[in-house]
Order: structure tokens, then sequence, then C-alpha cells
């Protein structure tokens, strides 16, 4: 029992010497146990992963994770909808800019007439990599050239995206390619029977856009610059001020508004933003929310004649 | 043996007291597994060794809970709790002491003394402003709820031990001088 009792009085005054020694040597010795300990939590958390893992494959899944599978799809849900008022919101503001300059308009209202050049959607298929490949090799159309049956040169040459609608339906060059709100490219090429696009991620397209802030739950237009397809994943944006408010994850949308477009179409998020020093543009790369080949369906835009107009003269 | 087996079972509690999942934490309340250990110390040798393991607990437990409060305020809370536990149960029979009941007892009063009075120590060190009564109603029920963990690992062990020496007991079929002595 004495033993005891001198063990016990040492271990008070170690005790004693530890809570007045100075905070270099706690810490130290603080450090050095949690450091001593880390090897265990990390083996605890790799037990409680592959416990959980078994369990879900054992079809025991955890409650909390359906929750939140359930509440990402319902954020998906709710960031679509908050797109959408966006582009909304943002055709409103610039329809009431136009308003604002009619208002003082003197004249009495003018007379509607008919416009020259209505637009229209036409919803085409995409076709999958395997049946553009056959339908290039000319295993889908053989009964020859005689009939007047072949497809252009151009567009079975090229390894772009293709649709099922051609100039039959009055396709051309150059019409924007959406799928619902999102811009997905343009038309690059029309051929007899199928249509090529050109994706925004090309090098050789090009959109003047708007890059749109959102703070404190409000949206503002915070710059306008030109897009470039750069050819790999990324867009760039050109020709924005430095002056101009920039941030990462931004969408970006259509600048361009008319009769035909009247709302801005979505293109995507800004990925990455460099304002290098002396420099008056920023550099900016966008994320494009759709490619091409991801689609089963595309609406094109078509744009053309009024046919009222025109049996009017 | 009994050593390495303290030794884990000090590094596991080391682990479980300070890992960020707790699934045995039950409303908020969760187990001292170091005093656990401390306490099994006591009960496990009669002599300085017990105090020894139990400085060793209470010093790792001051190194994990608080960043700035000062070392050792644990362990000498759970040595000078230990001399007079070692004291009180020196006088007790062998079947007293291994009683569940008093077993049960001792473990609250331990967790339930060194926790609550480290924490009334470290806040006013600390000048920390303490709800003295919330402290004492957390360290009470984190101490009935250790109390009942030692006490399912105490019941757990004494099972096993039953089992044991059924597997030593093998028939010799070496015939003893005393027998052949006989025959």
């Amino acid at each position: 029992m004495n033993k005891s009792l001198k063990t016990a009085g040492i271990c008070v005054a170690v005790g004693v010497v530890l809570s007045v020694s100075p905070s270099w040597l706690t810490e130290t010795l603080r450090s050095a146990v949690r450091d001593s300990i880390r090897p265990g939590h990390a083996s605890l958390v790799f037990v409680q992963e592959s416990a959980k893992s078994w369990l879900q494959r054992l079809g025991f899944a955890d409650p909390s994770d359906l929750k939140l599978t359930n509440l990402e799809a319902e954020l998906d849900e709710w960031k679509l909808r908050y797109r959408r008022l966006q582009s909304e919101l943002i055709a409103q503001q610039s329809r009431l800019k136009q308003l604002e300059k009619s208002a003082s308009n003197p004249w009495p209202t003018a007379e509607k007439f008919d416009p020259l050049v209505i637009s229209r959607l036409a919803e085409c298929r995409v076709l999958g990599h395997d049946l553009a490949k056959n339908w290039r090799q000319g295993k889908l159309l053989n009964h020859g050239l005689d009939e007047g049956l072949a497809e252009s040169d151009l567009v079975l040459k090229s390894s772009d995206t293709l649709i099922d609608q051609s100039e039959h339906i009055q396709l051309a060059a150059g019409d924007p390619v959406y799928a619902g709100r999102t811009v997905v490219g343009e038309i690059s090429q029309v051929g007899q029977w199928t249509s090529t696009i050109r994706p925004v991620t090309d090098a050789n397209y090009v959109a003047f856009v708007q890059i749109v802030h959102q703070a404190n739950g409000d949206s503002a237009v915070s710059a306008h610059g030109f897009l470039e397809g750069t050819g790999e994943e990324l867009c760039r944006i050109k020709d924005v001020q430095a002056t101009e408010y920039v941030h990462i994850g931004d969408p970006v949308y259509s600048a361009k508004q008319d009769s035909l477009t009247p709302q801005p179409m979505f293109y995507g998020t800004v990925e990455r933003a460099k304002l290098d020093e002396n420099s008056l543009t920023w550099d900016i790369w966008v994320r494009p929310a759709l490619q091409p080949d991801e689609l089963a369906t595309v609406t094109v835009l078509r744009r053309e004649l009024n046919p009222l107009r025109m049996s009017a003269q | 043996m009994k050593y390495t087996l303290l030794l884990l079972l000090m590094y596991f509690a080391a682990v479980f007291e300070t890992t960020a999942v707790q699934p045995w934490t039950v409303f908020d309340i969760a187990p001292r597994f170091l005093l656990l250990v401390a306490m099994a110390a006591v009960l496990m040798f009669n002599d300085w060794r017990a105090i020894a393991w139990t400085a060793v607990c209470g010093l790792v437990s001051d190194c994990l809970h608080g960043n700035s409060s000062p070392l050792g305020i644990e362990l000498i809370l759970a040595c000078c709790l230990a001399v007079v536990y070692q004291q009180t149960l020196s006088k007790e029979k062998e079947e007293q002491r291994q009683s569940v009941l008093l077993t049960f007892l001792l473990c609250v009063g331990f967790v339930f003394f060194v926790n609550a009075t480290s924490d009334i120590v470290r806040g006013a060190l600390g000048n920390n402003a303490l709800d003295i009564v919330s402290t004492i109603e957390w360290s009470l029920w984190s101490s009935l709820y250790s109390a009942a963990l030692f006490i399912i690992g105490v019941l757990c062990v004494r099972k096993i031990k039953t089992f044991a020496p059924l597997s030593r007991r093998r028939v010799s079929t070496e015939l003893t001088n005393q027998w052949k002595m006989l025959t």
C-alpha cells in the first residue's frame, strides 16, 4: 500500500508540474498524443465506410442517404426553375427598358402589321454514334447516285453530330440549335437528308453573350462579351472589360435579343476567370451546359418569310 | 498480457472519444471510455500499477480534452480517487469486491467525480462562463451511461472466463505414480 501511495504522490506531483508547465511543453504533449491516435481515426472511418457500403449492398440503405438523394433531385429541379425565372427576368428587364424608351412616343399607337420574317422551331432527332457512322458509310442509303438520293459530301465528311432534318424543312447554316432553353450550337452543314450541328465548343463558333451576376437573390447583367469555342471542353469569353464584375459560377446567357429570339438563352456557367496584371480585359472560361451528343432530340430555330405577307403580295 | 490489453483498450478509448462520428452517443450523452479503462485498471490491480495506469489514462484524457486548459487536472483527480478506491476495496472481502452493484456504483462515482470536477476546474481556470448545474447533470448522465457499458463489459468478460477453464480440462492419459503404486 505504501508503494501505491508513493506512486500516487509521484503522479500527483507530475500532474502539478504539468499544470504549471509552459505552453510549448503542453502543446507538444497534446500534439504527440493527438498524432498518435490519428491512424486509429483513419481505421475507424474506413471500417464505418466499409460497413455502410456492405449494408447498402445488402439492401439496407441508410435513410439519411435516401433523403440526401431526394434533396439533391429537388435541388436540381429548383435550379432549373430558378434558371428559367432568371431568363424571364432578364427578358422583362430588357422589355422594360425598351418600353421606357418608347414611352415618350408622341404619335398615337401605330397599327400592327404582319412581320416579314417569322421564326419557327423544328424538333430534330440526334443520330447516335453508331447510326451516324452507318449513315456516313452509306449503309443506310445505298440506292445509288442516279436516283439523286446521295447525301451531301460536306455532311458526310464532317465529324460533327448529325440530326435527321435538312433542307426539306428549310434549315440553313447558322440556325441556332437549342435543347429547352439551353444553347447547344448552330447548324453548320445542311445536306439532302441530314444536317450537322456545330457545338458551342467548336473553334468556329462565336456568339454575343451576357454574364449575369446574382447577389442577395437579385440578378443583374454584369458584363457582355463574345463567346468563342476553343475546340476543347470549355468555351472562352473575350472582350469583357476589366472594370466589370465577373464571378466563378455566374450563368452566361445569349445577349442578342430581337423579335425572333425574345428571351436570352442559357449557355453555361463561368468555370474560370482570370485578370492579368495591366490587362484591360478578362480571360473567362465557360463550361457549356450541354453537348449535342448528350441529347436525343434538339430544336432548331428557323427563320422564314411570313407566308401571309407573301400571299398578300 | 494484461498490459497489452490495457494499452489496446486505452488506445481505442482515445480514438472513440475523439472521433467525429459517434454512433454510441445517446441524447448527446457520450460515455467516457478513457475513464472506464482507468476504472478497469483499478479493479484489475491491487497495487501501485493501478495508480500508474490511472495516471496515464488521466494524462491522455487531459491531452484530448481542452485546447488551452492546463494539463494534469484529470491525472490528479483520477490518481486521488484511485488511491481512495484501493484503500476502501482492500478492506472488503473478495466476494463483495466482485459484486456487480458495487462495481457499478464505483464506476458511476469515478466517472462522475473526475468528469464534473475537471470540467468545473477547467472552466474556473479559463475564466469561462460555466453552468455548474448543467455540467453536473451532464456528468451524471454520462457516468450512468459509462457505468452501464462498463458493467456489460465486465459481465461479458466473466462469461468468457467461465468458458475458458473447460478447454483446459483435458483428461490426462498418463498414469500417475500414485495410481501405479495403488495398482
